[in-house]
């Protein structure tokens, strides 16, 4: 099995490495950017830094990293099945391994693969917390940062990984499906509301609140925070 | 008597006729005016009662059902609601009961209503007050909460509302928003409050006297800071900007009215709150009694000097830091169990089967 995992993990380097590449430079470059353009939009050259001022600003500039996450997700999922589809599944057919052990070794060796631009975000997020002199009342949270971003670019990535490993036909499906209830949901449950008297919940609102699938989409994304 | 003298003295004797006919003009207008005015006043008067008697007889007609919750009166259409409104209020109101104490009689009457009818007219001198559960989850015991809380904020004496500077009354919660102004508040007298001076503290919360420069509350830079951000064109602006000049700082802030208090009357509503539940039974009845100062008042309802009240205060607020771990945590628990569904999605693929 660890014989298998390694080759599956050379291969998911091979097919992802050139992906990698700008993610990293990105998830490295982003933070630092964040910061300094925040501190820079509110303070220009003047110090101290004011506290609330730099919070609002990182704010509004911390909107990109749950896009950045979901992009990291999807191409690395999207990078994993990539080279499957195109040779047809002829080399996971000649191997002697379960269809679900193949599926569960790429998925796990696609998570492994995740974590080069989680660390480059870890690494940027740190320094660019280190460089700014804070504020007393703020600190920095590169850690949480990071690990809010792993865990939001892990379920992007195997939501995309198992829409990939199925038919073209089995994801329109379900794409349509969700989207088909989401919206129907939207209009249904404050119509039943006000009619019946009873409370519900949009199926925007459950997927966006826990246990939802994109609770973790949903908190703070600030690096800098109290 | 020369005929000069004669003339004169018959001009004389026309003019004051004159005088005495226009006096008694004025007085006869005077007296139709004041007719008419009667006669108005009598008309105003009575269409004011008839519509008094509409507005009780519309009551009367549009509403089906009331109830009686604690010193309130919820009025609605449909039965089932009244009781539900009506319920959801007794409910929170025994919370509040032993605080509000002898001051409930402020209160007495007050209206709830769900949906009412916008023709609805309530009688004159009531309050009504919207139950709205719109909030999910325990909606009804949200909105029973806004109706209380709503009812208690409108007989604050008038010092207490301008201090609060438009801040609702919460009476729970907001110790981490109160956390997080505290310590991220552009203001000498916040940050000083910050690291443990309750006299800054005292100062921050606006019951301590902030200085003819506001001097208390905010250095020169914090305040050149504060003309910054509100992004004032030329003129006294740009030379407190750019030509870093104190006074013109000072003028221009002086010329918007003022800087914004060091921490909002949302703030402040948080200290309100604990001096409230300080105080225990009857606290907000005697929050209401006569004082000089928002401070006395809060030393009166909490039974202890402010110096005390604030240091406890400043204490809960610390406790209320933000826990920034404990969101990546609760959601990491759950995504990971949706990562185990979606791995179990992916085992099951169609594809080998379809080439």
């Amino acid at each position: 099995v660890k014989r298998r995992a390694l080759e599956m993990l050379r291969l998911q380097w091979l097919s992802a490495k050139w992906l990698l590449l700008p993610l990293v430079l990105i998830c490295v470059g982003l933070p630092q950017a964040v910061v300094r353009f925040s501190v820079r939009a509110t303070h220009g050259t003047e110090q101290p830094i004011v506290a609330a001022t730099l919070l609002e600003a990182l704010d509004v500039t911390s909107t990109l990293f749950p896009y950045l996450a979901g992009i990291t997700g999807a191409l690395i999922a999207l990078a994993a099945w990539n080279w499957d589809h195109r040779t047809h599944h002829v080399y996971a057919l000649s191997l002697p391994v379960s269809r679900p052990g193949y599926a569960l070794l790429k998925l796990a060796t696609g998570a492994v693969i995740l974590l080069i631009p989680v660390l480059a975000l870890l690494i940027g997020a740190w320094i660019a917390t280190a460089m700014v002199p804070l504020p007393d009342g703020l600190r920095a949270y590169p850690f949480a940062f990071a690990a809010r971003f792993l865990l939001a670019a892990l379920l992007v990535y195997a939501t995309v990984f198992a829409l990939a490993a199925g038919t073209i036909r089995t994801t329109l499906v379900v794409v349509v499906g969700v989207v088909l209830l989401l919206i129907v949901g939207g209009i249904a449950a404050p119509f039943l509301e006000t009619q019946y008297l009873i409370d519900l919940t949009t199926p925007i609102e459950m997927i966006g609140r826990a246990p939802g699938p994109l609770r973790v989409f949903a908190g703070s994304w600030l690096m800098i925070d109290v | 008597m020369s005929s000069l003298a004669r003339v004169a003295v018959t001009a004389c004797l026309l003019l004051s006729c004159a005088a005495g006919a226009q006096a008694q003009d004025a007085r006869a207008a005077l007296g139709r005016r004041i007719d008419s005015l009667k006669i108005e006043f009598d008309r105003q008067l009575a269409e004011q009662r008839q519509l008094d008697s509409m507005r009780a007889g519309r009551a009367r007609a549009i509403a089906t059902d009331t109830m009686t919750a604690g010193p309130f009166i919820v009025i609605d259409t449909v039965p089932a609601e009244v009781a539900q409104v009506a319920a959801a209020i007794a409910e929170r109101w025994r919370e509040y009961e032993p605080m509000v104490g002898a001051a409930a009689a402020r209160i007495a009457g007050s209206i709830v209503t769900w949906r009412l009818p916008a023709a609805y007219v309530a009688p004159r001198g009531t309050t009504v007050h919207q139950f709205a559960p719109f909030m999910h989850g325990d909606r009804f015991e949200h909105a029973a909460d806004f109706v209380i809380r709503s009812a208690l904020a409108e007989v604050l004496p008038g010092d207490v509302r301008a201090w609060l500077h438009g801040a609702g009354l919460q009476l729970r919660g907001g110790m981490d928003w109160a956390y997080r102004d505290l310590a991220t508040s552009n203001s000498v007298a916040a940050q000083q409050c910050f690291d443990d001076a309750i006299a800054a503290c005292i100062s921050a919360l606006g019951l301590a006297d902030a200085g003819r420069s506001w001097e208390a509350w905010y250095t020169p830079e914090q305040l050149r800071h504060d003309v910054r951000r509100r992004g004032l064109g030329p003129g006294r602006a740009a030379a407190c900007i750019d030509a870093r000049d104190d006074t013109a700082c000072l003028e221009v802030v002086r010329a918007y009215g003022g800087p914004y208090p060091p921490l909002t009357g949302a703030v402040r509503g948080t200290l309100l709150a604990h001096a409230l539940e300080l105080g225990g039974a009857g606290s907000f009845a005697r929050l209401l009694e006569d004082a000089a100062s928002v401070g006395e008042r809060l030393e009166r309802a909490a039974g202890q000097p402010l110096p005390q009240i604030v240091s406890s205060w400043r204490a809960r607020v610390q406790e209320g830091r933000p826990d920034m771990h404990a969101g990546v945590a609760t959601a990491g628990a759950w995504t990971l169990a949706w990562l185990a569904l979606l791995a179990l999605l992916a085992m099951r693929s169609t594809r080998w089967r379809l080439g």
